[in-house]
């Protein structure tokens, strides 16, 4: 479960990138984060991973506050950036050894995820290869195959489907539903409203750093003021702050 | 030549403007001027001597050797260096694909290219050129006609040896579309230039030291029938004019030097025109290797944290040319070419037998180790493997706050991994003192430590330095590593470190004891807190980084 509360981040320049948000995002579900560019999705995901300090408020998670024990949390949270352009020169199997290591993983246990992952994404064929020859759906692929390495209690994904074919998209979301679907944690955020339509059991929409809407699909089109398109709600909900 | 200009502009200026704040904007020339106060001692002794040394040999006939010796001994560092630059500028700074789509002409994208490597050249040449040229135009009391001319073949003296190493460069890279493994093909590529830069450096040293019988060179001196610069200048083209031009102030030689400078320029062009986008293209292309099956090898088992970190570090580092062209090389080759630059000349026997004779004197064992600690504070500060940590992140630092390990055992791991590196470095420096030197085994050992003292001090003070301030703005590894001030502040920390316990060391003439005390037990508590400071703060350095 992920706790947020009143969390409030500042930038240098005195903009409140995230403006007291509050969220509960329990287990078992696959929770949306969606909002425009710049709306504080990727600040609050990055608090929320530990990158980025809180300013104000806490954060907690499986009952365990970040700030006061940020590995410990860490330890139980995959990461998975909108940027996979990562370690480039390691090849994608030592890539997966090194995260391994890292969440302290067995021999054994790295083994039987890596054989799977690598079976499901099709990527067994290139895990002796460097990163850096492989396409962005690959660098997608083998970062989430690092992040599900530990199988880790909460997942969070920021823009996953960036860059992924069709097949491997299909496979990730499928996977995120697996995952929630064993009582664990899966939040993400995305652009794409048709996505979050279909995968996530609830969403928040974000705007401003404050947050505007946090509900089911159909409590959302429940509060739009007359029947639209989901992008014609989101647009209207977005453009009146 | 405005599309020349502007590409240049680029990809040099864009280079130096990283990610400097408006509070930050001063830094740089404020750190460059700092490195430029810490050499003023050695430029102002070198202007002192070539102006002796000018005044002597003018009274022989033979002043303008003094000109020619550096004229040569500059061409010959643009040569070797050269090779280096150019693979860096040419084919590792991946903004080249991005002109490729543009209405540019191949010769302007080259052109502009060899200006980006000719300003790297210029300071490099600063160095052995210009204090030469200023003492000889002392001591010969020339006017200002000396100094501009000086300034024009200064200008051009770059360009024969650059295009040399280019040309030779832009041949071996010619055939990177045919190599598996790119990045191994462009640092072999580099390091074979080196070798062939070194070659011609050497040979043409070996060749001056066979000239050693010096009462039949004063006999044909006094009879006005030997040329030294004659001597010297045959073995490279443009010498003898540019050394004419400066010292008789003649027009003719200084247009005969420009011609040739300019004619090596147009050969350059016309060969990159046809090789070097065939380089470039084949640099840039990954292939993927055949079809591969996981075995039981490939799951390692389980390492500690801080183990599977460092191997981490030590893999990119080795992997990267630029980085281990820039970060571990030079500690492995610096040592070498010193010993091949000292054999070359034929006098590396008598050296020895001197210093050999001088270490085994015991009141000289307490400057052994003040030696040792200049010598690897020199070669240790030069190389920026820690003072370029962090910055090597980018804008991948996020992973350091994301993974489950603190951030005091990260930064460790990449201690470690630049300990690592200079260790294997300094191992190979201390044995080869030791073999050539027959030193005893006490003296070895405590060589060692003050080394591991040396090494760790600039590790430490360059890591600060990186922690407090990375350049995480960069869109390739090139800018991370040659463009990154944090170098050029340790390096200058460094060096004014060792100057200043080295003069120390000498003047007080120190024994072994009180060496042992100050170089191994003194440095080496500086160290300890050091650590402990650097972890205390690792954290809220990192963390405080948005």
């Amino acid at each position: 479960m992920i706790q947020i509360n009143g969390v409030t981040k500042v930038y240098g320049n005195g903009i409140k990138a995230v403006d007291n948000i509050s969220l509960e995002i329990k287990d078992g579900e696959i929770f949306g984060f969606l909002g425009p560019n710049g709306a504080g999705k990727t600040t609050t995901i990055k608090m929320l991973t530990g990158i980025l300090p809180i300013d104000e408020g806490t954060i907690v998670i499986n009952d365990i506050d970040i700030s006061d024990h940020p590995i410990d949390v860490k330890r139980i949270i995959g990461y998975v950036s909108d940027n996979p352009n990562i370690f480039e020169r390691l090849k994608g199997i030592e890539y997966l050894n090194f995260i391994a290591d890292i969440y302290n993983v067995s021999k054994e246990d790295r083994k039987k995820s890596i054989e799977s992952l690598g079976e499901k994404f099709e990527m067994l064929n290139a895990l002796n290869d460097k990163i850096q020859s492989y396409s962005h759906g690959m660098r997608q692929k083998i970062v989430v195959m690092g992040v599900l390495l530990h199988n880790p209690d909460v997942w969070v994904l920021d823009e996953p489907l960036t860059g992924l074919d069709p097949k491997s998209s299909f496979i990730l979301k499928d996977m995120m539903r697996k995952h929630a679907d064993s009582k664990k944690t899966v939040m993400f955020s995305t652009h794409v409203l048709e996505v979050a339509e279909k995968v996530c059991d609830r969403i928040a929409v974000i705007n401003k750093g404050k947050i505007l809407f946090v509900g089911t699909m159909d409590e959302m089109k429940k509060q739009a003021k007359q029947e639209s398109s989901l992008e014609k709600m989101f647009l209207e909900m977005t453009d009146n702050e | 030549m405005n599309n020349i200009l502007n590409l240049f502009k680029i990809s040099f200026l864009m280079g130096f403007r990283g990610d400097i704040s408006k509070k930050r904007k001063f830094q740089k020339p404020v750190l460059i001027a700092l490195l430029s106060l810490s050499f003023l001692p050695l430029i102002v002794s070198v202007v002192l001597l070539s102006k002796e040394l000018y005044i002597i040999l003018d009274g022989i006939g033979q002043g303008n050797i003094i000109v020619a010796l550096s004229i040569a001994s500059g061409s010959l560092v643009v040569l070797v260096f050269g090779m280096f630059y150019t693979i860096s500028a040419y084919y590792l700074a991946k903004d080249i694909t991005n002109y490729l789509s543009l209405p540019l002409k191949p010769e302007e994208i080259i052109a502009s290219r060899f200006l980006t490597t000719l300003i790297y050249e210029y300071l490099t040449l600063f160095v052995f050129v210009v204090p030469v040229i200023i003492g000889c135009g002392i001591g010969g009391s020339f006017g200002i006609f000396y100094y501009l001319i000086s300034l024009v073949v200064f200008l051009l003296l770059p360009i024969l040896p650059l295009s040399v190493a280019s040309v030779i460069i832009v041949i071996i890279m010619s055939f990177s579309r045919r190599a598996v493994n790119k990045d191994r093909f462009s640092l072999l590529s580099g390091i074979l230039g080196l070798g062939i830069g070194l070659g011609i450096n050497f040979s043409l040293q070996s060749v001056f030291s066979k000239i050693d019988d010096t009462a039949a060179i004063e006999d044909l001196i006094a009879q006005g029938k030997f040329d030294m610069l004659g001597q010297v200048s045959s073995y490279f083209p443009g010498i003898k004019n540019a050394t004419l031009a400066i010292v008789n102030h003649d027009i003719l030689q200084l247009l005969i030097f420009i011609v040739i400078a300019i004619v090596s320029f147009m050969i350059f062009l016309f060969i990159a025109k046809k090789l070097y986008f065939k380089g470039v293209l084949g640099i840039n292309q990954q292939s993927a290797k055949k079809e591969y099956k996981l075995s039981e090898t490939t799951y390692e088992k389980s390492r500690n944290t801080i183990m599977a970190y460092t191997i981490k570090e030590l893999k990119l580092i080795f992997r990267t040319p630029i980085y281990f062209m820039n970060l571990a090389l030079m500690d492995y080759l610096m040592p070498l070419i010193f010993v091949f630059a000292f054999a070359s000349t034929g006098e590396l026997g008598p050296i020895l037998e001197s210093v050999r004779t001088l270490v085994t004197n015991s009141s000289f064992h307490g400057l052994i180790l003040v030696i040792t600690f200049a010598i690897f504070m020199f070669i240790s500060s030069m190389n920026g493997i820690t003072a370029t940590c962090i910055s090597r992140e980018g804008d991948q630092l996020y992973i350091m706050k994301y993974l489950p390990m603190t951030i005091k055992d990260q930064v460790n791991a990449k201690l470690l991994s630049g300990l690592v590196v200079s260790f294997v470095g300094m191992f190979i420096v201390v044995l080869m003192i030791v073999i050539f030197l027959k030193i005893s085994l006490l003296i070895s050992i405590l060589m060692f430590l003050v080394g591991i003292n040396a090494v760790l001090l600039t590790r430490l003070t360059g890591l600060y330095i990186d922690l407090s301030k990375p350049k995480l703005k960069w869109d390739n590894e090139v800018k991370a590593v040659k463009q990154n001030m944090n170098l050029v502040l340790n390096m200058f920390i460094g060096l004014t470190m060792a100057g200043l316990f080295t003069f120390l060391g000498f003047w007080l003439h120190v024994s072994l004891f009180f060496a042992i005390c100050i170089y191994i037990l003194a440095f080496g508590i500086l160290n300890f807190i050091l650590i402990r400071f650097i972890n205390n703060k690792a954290n809220s350095l990192i963390m405080r980084i948005e």
